[in-house]
């Protein structure tokens, strides 16, 4: 877990230590500059989630600005027994997510791959980007339920605790559903190569 | 060989340096809102037929409660002052519809049950002339001299031994006032005498100066006064006497000069209806005049041993009772109507929430 938040993030060991146990009082002077280091170790994780949840580059940017700007005004409302900062703020993106979803009836959209601008290209490192391509394609195939889940895995950086309070579910039950679905993409990515 | 974890977390989608730099300046103007805020739409559409039964069979319930409440409210007990009519006057002819009605009316202010009491029968034996007193307007204004009934109540407290002595001395003071006792009565104890009763009258006059005797006799426990003016009812009493006057002149200069059997007859029928009605009318006058000219004066002899702490903390005590029943009557009728309202608001709050996440959940379906 800390290894894949310093690697995705550049977070700090204090950071992450942060993250892991405090509210926002208990981890700076005041509110807002708690949530400012929130949003700093946060944000791309959150934009990347939003970003595989929608498969739309300007619908993520939108929403992730709104989630942001939700939690912000909500800041004073987070208690930390109710779960961590980043289960809070991904719970506030994920209702944003999904209202944009049923704003906009993008269930049809979501079958299809998002663009990647900063996509490594074929040229630089051929295997690597044989098998991403597998695994995006695999992705695609999942249902939208599963792929959620391993964007809250992979692109938001969440322990299965953040990711069962994110989805109402038991930890014991994100952790089987997130099992499961890794060996069904993994299946997938195996047959297509 | 890159692992299926390590390709996952290098497809994910990393933001774009402009929106990167966009959301870095908000986050130092503090995330000013995009847009205005608007209220949350409710989809009507997405509820189901029960759960908007529910919700309209609940609020329906806390406006039935809320109105009985409020209905209940309206049912206050009955106020100090209760008006009742009856007639008493059954062959006053035509005009006799305005004096067939009479009043009751419980005199103000004494607490003692005794005096109460007294004072209740003197407002009864009032009543006919005290229909006048429910008129709006009817105050007299420009009458020259005001005719008031006054009543005053006075509990004096003493040792019951002295009881035979403070009587003595209320009978002497009503004397010296050109007064008299009404009534008198004193109640047996199991240790003797516990309490005495005095119904005085005293020129209105003097009614000032019998109580001030009278609070000299013994300690003072409660003294009151009232008055009512009944004027206007006096007055009019008057001028129905006048007119009835001269309505049996009349009657009579009629009868001198009536011819045949059947018209004396009728004529005298009449004129001994008006008779009667004078000597009412007469009778009334005097009664009003009696009680304008004598005040009422009820006195009580408690025993001053059973009376003195007790009765001051008995009061609190009672006081205290009643503040406390009016604010738990106050609370129960607040819950009575914020319960149902906040239970309805809960269940809808519920409803919505669980519509609107089942509505979210469904775009992942």
């Amino acid at each position: 877990m800390k290894r894949r938040l310093q690697r995705s993030c550049g977070m700090s060991g204090e950071a992450i230590a942060e993250r892991m146990s405090g509210s926002f009082e208990a981890t700076a002077s005041t509110p807002s500059e708690a949530f400012e280091a929130l949003y700093r170790r946060a944000f791309p994780r959150v934009y990347g989630y939003v970003a595989t949840l929608l498969r739309d580059r300007a619908a993520a940017e939108e929403v992730t600005a709104q989630a942001f700007e939700r939690a912000y005004r909500k800041r004073r409302s987070f208690t930390p027994s109710r779960g961590t900062q980043e289960a809070w703020l991904f719970g506030i993106a994920r209702n944003a997510a999904l209202d944009e979803l049923r704003r906009r009836k993008r269930r049809a959209v979501l079958e299809t791959d998002p663009e990647d601008v900063h996509a490594v290209g074929l040229d630089d490192e051929a295997d690597g980007a044989i098998r991403r391509e597998a695994v995006r394609a695999a992705l695609g195939r999942l249902a939208p339920r599963e792929r959620e889940l391993v964007a809250l895995k992979f692109a938001g950086g969440l322990s299965n605790e953040e990711i069962a309070r994110v989805l109402g579910i038991s930890e014991s039950n994100a952790g089987t559903r997130l099992h499961r679905t890794l060996e069904k993409l993994r299946r997938d990515c195996d047959e297509d190569a | 060989m890159k692992t299926l974890e390590d390709a996952l977390e290098e497809i994910t989608p990393t933001p774009d340096p402009d929106f990167v730099a966009d959301m870095e300046w908000r986050m130092r103007q503090g995330f000013p809102p995009q847009r205005k805020r608007r209220l949350p739409r409710i989809d009507l559409a997405r509820f189901r037929p029960r759960q908007v039964a529910a919700v309209t069979a609940s609020a329906g319930l806390a406006a039935v409660v809320a109105v009985a409440l409020i209905g209940s409210d309206g049912e206050q007990p009955a106020t100090p002052v209760q008006q009742q009519f009856e007639p008493v006057d059954a062959g006053g002819g035509g005009s006799g519809g305005e004096d067939a009605r009479a009043a009751a009316e419980p005199a103000p202010g004494p607490r003692s049950p005794a005096l109460r009491r007294a004072l209740s029968a003197e407002a009864t034996e009032a009543a006919p002339d005290l229909a006048f007193r429910d008129r709006p307007g009817n105050i007299a204004p420009g009458a020259e001299v005001r005719r008031i009934e006054r009543s005053a109540g006075i509990t004096l407290a003493s040792d019951p031994d002295e009881f035979d002595d403070l009587s003595d001395a209320i009978f002497r003071t009503a004397d010296r006032r050109n007064g008299f006792v009404l009534q008198s009565s004193f109640t047996q104890g199991e240790e003797g005498l516990s309490s005495g009763f005095f119904e005085l009258r005293v020129p209105s006059a003097q009614l000032q100066q019998t109580l001030n005797e009278l609070s000299r006799l013994a300690t003072v426990r409660t003294r009151s006064e009232s008055g009512t003016d009944v004027t206007a009812p006096f007055v009019s009493l008057r001028e129905r006497l006048r007119t009835a006057g001269a309505l049996r002149t009349s009657l009579l200069r009629r009868l001198e000069v009536a011819f045949t059997d059947t018209a004396v007859d009728s004529l005298r029928r009449r004129l001994e209806i008006v008779g009667n009605r004078i000597s009412r009318l007469r009778e009334q006058l005097r009664g009003m005049r009696e009680r304008t000219e004598f005040a009422t004066v009820v006195v009580e002899l408690v025993d001053e041993d059973t009376g003195a702490v007790t009765g001051e903390t008995d009061e609190a005590i009672d006081d205290a009772v009643g503040s406390f029943e009016d604010i738990l009557n106050f609370l129960i009728r607040a819950a009575g109507v914020l319960l149902p309202i906040g239970l309805v608001g809960g269940i809808g709050w519920l409803a919505v929430a669980r519509a609107r996440r089942r509505a979210r959940e469904r775009a992942l379906a």
